[in-house]
């Protein structure tokens, strides 16, 4: 018995001690010359994609490596080579440390950088003290020249090691899920984008039936093409879509920035943004942006505040740059042109990429994926707010799980900050890179635990107490999204409106947007902390308006608000919503002058319509009281309209009190209703 | 009506649930020896003194009625007779007799401090209040008089005045451990932390055994962290009381926050075989389950908690957080609002997650 332990233990330890690097040499595979040969050919094809060096090419050479490696596991560089390019290839990266291990048993000397690569591998496998240690090997065996070069790489590795650390201590609370595969295939998917309220996701894809189905020759991979697919109520994606042409052609087309209404989509085509419009159920060609924003430099991902006035974009240009990939920022001008890009500063920007730059739908929160800051490894998707005073905070890392030791991009969140999406190349995966659902689950919810004690000895009764922690609050975004239809108040037939927000205090259009000519569909975004004036206009119709006071400390909240447009006809009237008087009086405040202006361009695009303006009050007060106050009402429009040009003749006035109410008086949003103005056509 | 353990006027008895060997009290019955002519009222009296100590309560009420018919101003006569009532537990009748004999002696004390006992037995706080101050301020000179006072003190959640009178009856008797217990928790109340710990340790110096003390020690300390100290302190209560339930939850509690979920797990099954039906303990399994990621099972305990009792809030606040883990938002959200109705503190921020349901 004795002795079949020693043999045991010997055999044991032979493994250990005696694993040996096993050449590729025909003399060490005498017994299966066949074998060797096919082994040897897969090596060396294997050699020759490893030689080109492209992440496309590492996934191929690996397919070859691994056919060798199955035949002679104990070779010390092809152990090394394999390591390499899972490394590399940017598809499960963190099987890379088994290979680098094993190569390093077989061989100590197998490469210069071995100890570096092993630290590389435990850096992706969270063992982040492991990884410190093997950074430290390397950076010790370095001859002064080389520790010159790489000192500085070296020392940020381990400070990635070090935030990783503090990172995976505190985990944030989401769930990720992956979107499953009638969005993902088993080839990348990634730079999704949303709509604000997540009812459809543009992505980019290299699956095989991508238009033109070749090869990208610089990875080897099929070339990028842009999908859509569109989210049911109960959640569920439909089958993702190829877009077509134009979006899509025989190149790379990917995406990199869409509308938070989703009638505009930015595109990435050769170094430079594309913008596409929406235009019923087409999309119109790409067009190139200014110069102002695409440079000879590559320009990749890009962003629109929620009133489309300003761009955020990502670029490599050389000039004013703090480092690889900056983010840049450029505002529209009253004419629509785009101003010069501006570098967002050192706050946002390191010498090292920054980029995947998504600005959310409530006007002060922007994301972006940055490979400097306290990243724990690769790209790390951050956040930065806009303080009151304009200013940029110091960006916040997303934490863990959402970032990983590898590269995190493409982040893009809902409009209720719920979800985000993301891409990852996460272990069980449909494919490589896939598209997951980040659902944000706010800080933990305390649980409750309960005891009592017997507090007063001669009652017999315990006395409970409640042991909580302290509450949390758990915030919300500040913005309210408004959407549905505009349609034909007769045919309700879809119409093309635009519609137009304005900033009631300061009197000033804060954006533009058209509704979709095919479904009549809009979105808008109304960060809190306004009052909001909403006019919807059409060729051929009266205007419709809407009037939305927004507090500061709003939640999120999504109203959905179908809009009938009624013909220019006679007898047609419209409630003049955005319309203000001064308490119980007829002086007509500042902010109407948005609205009125609106009457104005009416009347003076048809030049021989006639109207009536007539004033109504809710029935709190007398008839005589309430009569003369909606006349006066009513009088002071029309004597603004005549103030501006209009002809007394097309005018008249009247006062109806509160005999003609749209609403009921028994409550106060009623009688709020019933207090109006209206506009009505008397002819044309 | 919670239960309360009276003093009886002519009796030993017994203070609060647990017995200790301190304060045991004998109050004599009122005696008057007779011996002179035409003193019928005064032997039906001693008469009914006698029957009383026998436990023969009908006697004693019929010699008390005796002596009040031969002299209808009898004043003690009228206090014994109430003091029989007070143990027959007709406490309205007690009041009626003890109001004669303040009727006709009304510098004496002890009617007011009986009547007191009562008016506590009827839940009239105010009037037990009154009448205990009015037993003190007649020269009453019993620890008791200070001590009730400041139980109603502490029920009125007025434990500065609470502690004053534990304080006097503290003065008046140093080695009343009721006293500083219930001045540890009226202190603990008025958030003395440190004050309430010292009250408890002088409670169980005292008296050695007090397990209802050492219990409250144990929470003062977990109160301060100090798990460990915590711990110990609820396991003295469990030594001297082995069946006490509450102990053995709040130990689990102890446990729980040091995140010995194991050992919390036995505490709290074990305050469950003590009283089957004990939804602290059953919650708080729960509570232990959702610190392993057990969620299902959490789920199950809190899902019997609510069986047992069905207007269980923080069941339905902690089931709901369990659900939420099992990505069952809308059950969630369900339980959540429950928990909002019963009056959960915190059920209304959890709700901001559920707008869409």
């Amino acid at each position: 018995m004795k002795t079949l332990y020693t043999v045991f233990a010997f055999l044991f330890l032979s493994n250990i001690i005696f694993a040996q690097n096993v050449e590729f040499d025909k003399d060490n595979f005498s017994s299966d010359k066949e074998g060797f040969k096919e082994a040897y050919k897969n090596l060396k094809e294997g050699d020759k994609q490893y030689a080109y060096g492209a992440s496309g090419t590492y996934v191929l050479a690996l397919e070859y490596f691994l056919l060798a490696q199955k035949f002679n596991p104990n070779n010390a560089d092809l152990n090394y080579k394999i390591g390499s390019c899972y490394l590399y290839s940017n598809m499960e990266t963190r099987k890379c440390l088994q290979y680098f291990k094993k190569a390093l048993e077989l061989k100590n000397t197998v490469a210069p950088d071995i100890f570096y690569m092993l630290g590389r591998g435990y850096h992706l496998n969270y063992e982040f003290d492991e990884a410190i240690k093997y950074y430290e090997k390397h950076r010790n065996m370095l001859s002064p020249k080389d520790l010159e070069l790489e000192r500085k790489n070296i020392t940020k590795k381990i400070e990635e090691c070090n935030v990783g650390k503090q990172l995976v201590k505190e985990p944030v609370r989401v769930f990720i899920d992956n979107v499953g595969e009638e969005i993902n295939s088993r080839y990348p998917e990634y730079s999704p984008l949303i709509s604000a309220d997540e009812s459809m996701m543009i992505f980019t894809s290299r699956r095989e039936n991508t238009t033109g189905g070749s090869r990208d020759l610089g990875d080897q991979q099929f070339y990028e093409d842009i999908y859509v697919s569109y989210q049911s109520e109960n959640g569920k994606w439909s089958p993702a879509v190829n877009m077509g042409k134009p979006l899509n052609s025989d190149k790379n087309d990917a995406t990199v920035g869409l509308a938070p209404d989703g009638q505009q989509l930015f595109i990435f085509m050769e170094g430079d943004i594309y913008k596409c419009e929406l235009k019923g159920a087409e999309w119109s060609s790409p067009k190139s942006l200014p110069n102002s924003i695409n440079t000879e430099e590559r320009e990749g991902d890009a962003s629109f505040s929620y009133n489309g006035k300003t761009m955020y974009i990502a670029s490599e240009r050389t000039d004013k740059t703090f480092g690889g990939f900056d983010i840049y920022t450029s505002t529209q001008s009253e004419k629509g042109k785009w101003q010069d890009a501006e570098n967002m500063g050192s706050v946002i920007n390191t010498e090292y990429d920054d980029r995947s730059v998504f600005m959310h739908p409530d006007g002060r929160t922007l994301y972006f994926s940055s490979r400097g800051h306290n990243t724990m490894g690769g790209f790390d998707i951050f956040y930065t707010t806009k303080d009151d005073d304009g200013f940029w905070t110091k960006p916040i890392n997303l934490g863990y799980p959402i970032n990983t030791p590898d590269d995190d991009l493409f982040f893009v969140l809902s409009a209720s900050g719920k979800h985000g999406y993301y891409a990852s190349a996460k272990e069980g995966g449909v494919g490589t890179y896939d598209i997951y659902m980040i659902t944000f689950r706010g800080p933990e919810k305390p649980i409750v635990q309960n005891n009592e004690d017997n507090l007063i000895a001669s009652i017999a009764n315990p006395i409970s107490e409640v042991i909580i922690e302290e509450s949390v609050e758990i915030k919300t975004m500040r913005l309210t999204i408004l959407k549905g239809t505009v349609k034909d108040a007769i045919s309700l037939n879809p119409v093309e409106a635009s519609i137009e927000i304005v900033d009631n205090e300061k009197n000033e259009i804060i954006s533009t947007f058209m509704s979709n000519s095919a479904t009549g569909k809009y979105l808008v975004s109304l960060p809190s902390g306004k009052n909001y004036g909403i006019a919807v206009k059409a060729d051929g119709y009266l205007f419709h308006s809407e009037n939305f006071d927004i507090p500061e400390a709003t939640n999120y909240q999504e109203i959905t608000k179908d809009i009938l447009l009624n013909k220019m006809a006679v007898g047609s009237k419209i409630v003049l919503k955005n319309i203000f008087f001064d308490y119980a009086k007829a002086t007509l405040r500042a902010e109407s002058n948005a609205e009125l202006d609106r009457l104005i361009a009416v009347l003076t695009e048809y030049p021989n319509i006639k109207i009536e303006i007539s004033g109504h009050t809710d029935n709190l007060g007398t008839l005589q009281l309430n009569t003369k106050l909606s006349e006066s009402r009513a009088k002071a429009v029309v004597d603004y309209l005549i103030m501006k040009g209009v002809s007394t003749s097309r005018l008249q006035y009247k006062g109806y009190a509160y005999l003609e109410p749209i609403a009921t008086n028994e409550t106060e949003e009623g009688r709020q209703e019933n207090r109006r103005v209206e506009f009505k056509v008397l002819s044309n | 009506m919670k239960q309360f353990i009276l003093f009886s006027i002519a009796m030993v008895f017994s203070l609060g649930a647990f017995s200790q060997d301190n304060p045991t009290a004998i109050q004599n019955p009122d005696t008057t020896l007779v011996v002179a002519e035409n003193q019928e009222a005064e032997l039906a009296y001693n008469n009914g003194i006698a029957s009383f100590k026998n436990k023969d309560y009908k006697s004693a009420v019929d010699f008390f009625n005796q002596a009040i018919g031969f002299r209808p101003e009898f004043s003690q006569a009228y206090f014994n007779r109430g003091s029989v009532k007070m143990e027959l537990k007709e406490f309205e009748a007690a009041i009626l007799d003890f109001n004669m004999a303040i009727q006709y002696a009304d510098s004496v004390p002890n009617p007011y401090f009986a009547r007191a006992q009562a008016n506590y037995a009827l839940n009239k706080f105010d009037e037990a209040f009154d009448d205990y101050t009015l037993a003190i301020d007649k020269g009453f000179k019993d620890v008791k008089a200070y001590y009730y006072r400041g139980v109603i003190n502490f029920q009125r959640n007025k434990y500065e005045e609470a502690i004053a009178d534990f304080s006097q009856a503290i003065s008046i008797d140093p080695t009343f451990a009721y006293a500083y217990n219930d001045r540890g928790s009226a202190k603990r109340k008025n958030n003395d932390i440190d004050g309430a710990i010292e009250d408890y340790e002088k409670a169980v110096k005292v008296d050695s055994k007090f397990a209802l003390a050492y219990n409250n020690l144990g929470t003062a300390k977990r109160k301060k962290g100090d798990f460990d100290g915590a711990i110990i302190d609820y396991g003295m209560a469990i030594k001297h009381k082995p069946d006490y339930h509450i102990a053995y939850n709040n130990r689990g509690s102890a446990k729980y926050d040091k995140k010995d979920y194991d050992g919390a797990l036995k505490d709290f099954s074990e305050a469950l075989k003590l009283k089957n039906d004990y939804v602290y303990a059953i919650n708080n399994i729960g509570t232990v389950k959702i610190k392993q990621k057990e969620y299902e099972a959490a789920k199950t305990e809190f899902s019997k908690a609510i069986d047992i009792d069905g207007n269980y809030g923080d069941a339905y606040l902690n089931r709901g957080v369990a659900k939420e883990e099992l990505r069952d938002l809308e059950g969630a959200c369900r339980d959540w609002k429950k928990a909002d109705e019963l009056g959960v503190k915190n059920a209304s921020i959890y709700l901001q997650d559920c707008n869409e349901f």
